[in-house]
């Protein structure tokens, strides 16, 4: 499941690239959605039901379904739906799933509490299902600790920790920083800012693995294009102890 | 870079560096989606199919699409495989080469596996189709239970033993795929680079677990389950998911909870159902190995068994019998050699339970 933040934020460039936020957030959310039907429901010819997808665009007021057509009941699509329904536009050459305009503000708290009630009736549904919840966000830290109580970001965190006991939730958070600064990957400890920890504390642990070992938490700050594009990577391949550290993540000592 | 980049460069001629040794060729699109080769994709390669433009032959292209760690090193020992391959005269996986640098993704140059296409469906689409035909699933375990004996006999051993990773051919004849998973007991690795498939491996299997035998334990659990699908073929779909043949990892993990441990127990004997049961509940993959081979010291005949630890098998050497094309010739070699091993393995029971080997 996706939670986009389609914020007028994300309608600044990258540094110097000339490349909107946006664009890219789209582009890459596009490109993961083609490798989750390359990798894993196109088999043998055929479209296996192996992944629902969900997603939503945190944008203005709203949070809007963002994958093509209607808002589906349940909140989801199988594997038939979504694998079929990228549209080629313009020559390129990812289909495209998911397309915003940047605009007003960012609601993701609106949209995480959205996120909540999907989750609850999908593990109803399907108990045995693990589920990896995406957030990308440029994060205006400040619109959103203050566009919520306490009490609402204390509900949303303590769902997404009573998920993550079980280990078959993910909720990983990528934050996006136009301003080129020092990304933080998969961290041990929370950071010592408050917005960055809020995001942290929002994330959950990585699942029990090789590569989370010790644990760390599935949360990315200010990333740039290329951390975004492996970060999206973890959802759709199975990532190896040290895969991540052959191409320069910029944290030398991360996995 | 993920599958879909991989297929997207491979379509553009401008990303082949090298000939791949087949001359021109094209990539076959008849079942691909978004104008995409088709492809099959696994963790860590992407399998395209080339058509030669010449002979209109295919090949098997294989990209890695995952960081794949000590990449020479990988690539020399697959090199040496292939040798292997060669050397032993296998039948029962596809001669291959390994091109170097050959395409160009995101401005990395990856390798390339050329090997020729196997005509045919995997384990499970076969199993499926043919879930009501007895006999063909009963020579299917035949077949499997040779495959066991040739790689014994070959001293390989294969990591990666999974409804995918085996084609069954029209005439029943059984090929093995994925030579990144292949080893040889001469080219001994220190840790596996993967754990098999979940719905088949052996649930305390490590990366420390470098056998030899790492095919037993998913070889004897897919016979075992198809065994059962020939007393109750309503145990499984007419075209399961490769990556769902029958168990979850689940029910591995805790077999005494599991419904579909239920459903086979209700369908095989015990002296077929216990073993994979005893294996299951051992923590060691070596022990668990150790219980599905034959028992050598109750043995009171001459037998040559193909044993994983005595793969020296020079005494073989000038054994007439040869793996040969044929899968019955294949079929000979087990019951010639293994008349014991043979009716330990697959010489079955009857439905009262009592052996007829």
């Amino acid at each position: 499941m996706f939670v986009i933040d389609g914020s007028h934020s994300t309608g600044a460039l990258w540094g110097s690239s000339g490349e909107l936020l946006s664009d890219t957030i789209a582009h890459q959310t596009n490109r993961l959605i083609l490798d989750l039907v390359v990798n894993a429901v196109f088999d043998e010819g055929e479209i296996r039901d192996r992944i629902k997808l969900s997603g939503y665009i945190a944008q203005g007021e709203d949070v809007i379904w963002a994958l093509p057509g209607l808002e589906p009941n349940p909140k989801w699509l199988d594997a038939e739906q979504w694998a079929n329904s990228g549209q080629k536009e313009n020559n390129s050459k990812t289909p495209v799933w998911v397309k915003f305009e940047p605009k007003g503000k960012t609601p993701l708290l609106k949209a995480w509490s959205n996120a909540v009630e999907i989750i609850e009736e999908f593990r109803v549904e399907n108990p045995k299902s693990g589920i990896f919840l995406v957030s990308l966000t440029d994060g205006d830290f400040e619109e959103i600790a203050n566009s919520a109580s306490e009490v609402q970001i204390n509900e949303i965190q303590s769902k997404f920790n009573e998920y993550n006991q079980s280990d078959n939730f993910t909720h990983m958070v990528v934050h996006m920083s136009a301003e080129e600064k020092t990304p933080i990957a998969f961290p041990t400890t929370p950071p010592s800012d408050k917005f960055s920890k809020l995001l942290f504390d929002l994330s959950t642990w990585m699942p029990k693995s090789e590569i989370s070992d010790p644990l760390r938490r599935a949360y990315i700050c200010n990333a740039d294009p290329g951390l975004l594009s492996h970060a999206l990577e973890l959802g759709s391949k199975v990532i190896r102890n040290n895969s991540l550290q052959q191409d320069s993540m910029p944290i030398s000592e991360e996995e | 870079m993920g599958a879909a980049d991989i297929l997207d460069a491979a379509s553009h001629q401008g990303c082949w560096n090298t000939d791949l040794g087949i001359g021109a060729f094209e990539l076959d699109d008849s079942e691909g989606l978004y104008g995409l080769p088709s492809a099959r994709t696994g963790a860590s390669w992407v399998v395209m199919t080339a058509i030669q433009s010449s002979t209109n032959k295919k090949f098997a292209l294989r990209i890695p699409h995952n960081y794949i760690p000590q990449i020479e090193e990988t690539l020399s020992r697959l090199d040496t495989i292939a040798e292997k391959i060669i050397e032993k005269k296998i039948d029962w996986f596809p001669q291959y080469s390994v091109v170097r640098n050959a395409l160009t993704v995101l401005d990395k140059e990856l390798p390339v596996i050329v090997m020729p296409y196997i005509e045919g469906t995997s384990l499970s689409k076969y199993v499926g189709t043919n879930r009501k035909n007895p006999k063909k699933l009963t020579e299917l375990c035949t077949n499997l239970s040779t495959l066991e004996a040739c790689l014994f006999e070959s001293g390989f051993d294969h990591g990666d033993v999974s409804p995918g990773n085996i084609l069954v051919c029209e005439n029943g004849d059984i090929n093995l795929i994925d030579p990144d998973s292949l080893y040889h007991l001469e080219c001994a690795v220190s840790r596996c680079t993967e754990l098999g498939h979940p719905s088949v491996s052996h649930p305390c299997r490590t990366a420390d677990d470098i056998g030899p035998g790492l095919f037993i334990f998913p070889l004897r659990l897919m016979i075992f389950i198809i065994q059962a699908i020939i007393k109750n073929p309503a145990l499984i779909e007419e075209n399961p998911d490769p990556n769902a043949f029958f168990f979850e990892e689940s029910d591995l993990q805790k077999p005494a909870k599991s419904k579909k441990f239920k459903q086979i127990k209700r369908a095989l004997s015990k002296q077929q159902y216990d073993p994979i049961l005893k294996a299951l509940a051992n923590p060691s993959l070596q022990r668990a190995t150790e219980i599905l081979r034959p028992d050598i010291s109750a043995v009171s005949k001459p037998v040559i068994l193909f044993h994983p630890s005595e793969m020296d098998l020079t005494d073989l050497a000038d054994s007439p019998i040869k793996p040969k094309k044929s899968p019955s010739t294949r079929r000979r070699l087990i019951m010639t050699t293994l008349p014991l091993y043979a009716e330990i393995t697959f010489g079955g029971n009857d439905d009262n339970g009592e052996h007829n080997g």
